[in-house]
C-alpha cells in the first residue's frame, strides 16, 4: 500500500492573505500526472479567522495504491524533500 | 427522457431548461420551519456556508476521503448509494452538449466567471473557466472572503463558452441543492475534476451525470484520420476492426466535443434515450 508522507516543517508554502492559495512552488502538484494532491489550509485558524498555513494532501489515500502510479515524480522534484513515499 | 427531466423540466425539452432555475424563485423560497425560526432559506444558508474560499479545500478534501470508503466490499455499496442522494441533493452536475450551453447562457443572468476551484487545488493555477450566475452569485458576493471573479456580459459569456470548447474542455451544468435551481456552467477537463473521478473511479453516478445524447459515427463518412481518439477526455473511442473509429456507447458522456475536431463531420449526436445500449446508462 502506498503510504503519503509530508512534513510540514520543510515545506516552504508562503500564502499570500488576500489570495487565500499558497502564492509559491506548487511544483508538486503540478506534476503529479493523476492529479491525486492538493493543498488544503490548516485547521488552525488566525485572528482574521483565516488559515495560518497550507499544507499538501493526497486525496482518495487509502486506494492510492490503485490510483499513484507509482512514478516518484513529486519526491524528486520537491527542492526541500518534503514528501516521502513509502510502499 | 430521463427520470431527472420527467420530474423537474415542466413542459420544458430538458431540466435545465425550466426558466425556474434561474429567476431565483427557488433560491429564495422560505419553508414553513424557516419563516418560524426566522432565517434564511435553505439555499442561501448552504450558498453562505460554502463559499467561504478559506475552508473550501478542507471541506472537499475531507469529502474526497469518504468517497474512498465507496472501494470497501459490500459496505462500500451503501457508501455509494448514500453518495448518489447526498449528490442530487447537494452540488453534482450534467454533462451538456456546447449548443445547450449557450442555451442555458441565453437563460441566465449576471454572468461572472470564477476560477475553476479544481485546477486551482488540484494544479495550482487559477484559470477563469467556471461561469455563474444569477442568485448564486449575489450570496457569494456576501460571504466576508469571497471569491475572485471577472464579470461578462451575456455576449461575452458566449464566446468564452465557445473559446472552451475550441480547447476542447466539457461543459457541465451544476445544480443547487434542488434539481432545477441551476448553478453554473463549469467547463471541465476529467483529469482533474472532482465531480468526475469519484464518478469514473468508484462509480458514484450522480456526481456527474452523462448528457442526454451520446455521439455516433458514420462510417461511410469517416476517413480513420483518428483526430477524435485523441481529443476524447474519456477514452471512449478507438479504432475498430474495420479502421473505423468506434465510439463506445457504453463509456461515451455525449459531451459532443468530438464532433468539433472531425474534418469530416462524421460524428453526430442522437439521443440517449433512443439509443438501445446507452438508454440505461446515466
Amino acid at each position: 500500500m502506498v503510504k503519503f508522507k509530508y512534513n510540514h516543517k520543510k515545506c516552504d508554502l508562503p500564502y499570500d492573505p488576500a489570495e487565500l492559495r499558497p502564492t509559491k512552488c506548487l511544483k508538486c502538484l503540478d506534476i503529479c500526472p493523476k492529479s491525486l494532491l492538493m493543498f488544503i489550509p490548516f485547521k488552525k485558524k488566525d485572528k482574521d479567522g483565516a488559515p495560518v498555513r497550507f499544507e499538501i494532501h493526497m486525496i482518495f489515500k487509502s486506494f492510492a495504491d490503485k490510483f499513484c502510479p507509482d512514478c516518484m515524480k513529486c519526491v524528486e522534484i520537491c527542492p526541500s524533500q518534503a514528501i516521502k513515499i513509502s510502499f | 427522457m430521463c427520470k431527472y427531466c420527467r420530474k423537474h423540466a415542466e413542459g420544458y425539452d430538458k431540466w435545465y431548461f425550466n426558466p425556474k432555475g434561474y429567476s431565483g424563485e427557488l433560491f429564495y423560497k422560505l419553508s414553513l420551519l424557516d419563516r418560524i425560526l426566522g432565517r434564511e432559506p435553505k439555499m442561501v444558508r448552504e450558498a453562505i456556508n460554502g463559499a467561504d474560499s478559506a475552508w473550501y479545500p478542507l471541506d472537499i478534501s475531507k469529502l474526497l476521503d469518504m468517497v474512498d470508503w465507496a472501494k470497501i466490499p459490500f459496505f462500500g455499496s451503501i457508501v455509494r448509494a448514500y453518495g448518489n442522494y447526498l449528490a442530487i441533493h447537494s452540488h453534482a452536475g450534467q454533462v451538456v452538449p456546447l449548443e445547450d450551453a449557450l442555451k442555458i447562457s441565453d437563460l441566465a443572468y449576471d454572468h461572472v466567471a470564477y476560477p475553476c476551484m479544481c485546477k486551482r487545488l488540484f494544479k495550482g493555477q487559477d484559470e477563469f473557466k467556471c461561469l455563474n450566475f444569477g442568485p448564486l452569485v449575489e450570496t457569494n458576493r456576501k460571504v466576508p472572503r469571497n471569491w475572485k471573479e471577472k464579470r461578462l456580459s451575456p455576449e461575452e459569456a458566449k464566446e468564452w463558452l465557445q473559446r472552451f470548447s475550441e480547447k476542447g474542455y466539457i461543459h457541465t451544468v451544476f445544480w443547487w441543492m434542488d434539481m432545477p435551481q441551476v448553478a453554473c456552467v463549469c467547463n471541465c477537463e476529467a483529469q482533474y475534476c472532482y465531480a468526475a473521478r469519484p464518478k469514473i473511479w468508484y462509480g458514484i453516478t450522480n456526481t456527474y451525470r452523462k448528457a442526454e445524447y451520446v455521439a455516433e459515427v458514420n462510417n461511410d463518412e469517416c476517413i480513420s484520420c483518428g483526430e477524435c481518439i485523441s481529443h476524447c477526455q474519456f477514452g471512449a473511442i478507438s479504432l475498430g476492426e474495420d479502421g473505423r473509429a468506434d465510439i463506445d456507447p457504453r463509456i461515451c458522456f455525449g459531451c459532443g466535443q468530438c464532433r468539433f475536431v472531425c474534418e469530416q463531420n462524421a460524428i453526430k449526436l442522437v439521443d440517449r434515450n433512443t439509443h438501445s445500449i446507452a438508454k440505461k446508462i446515466w
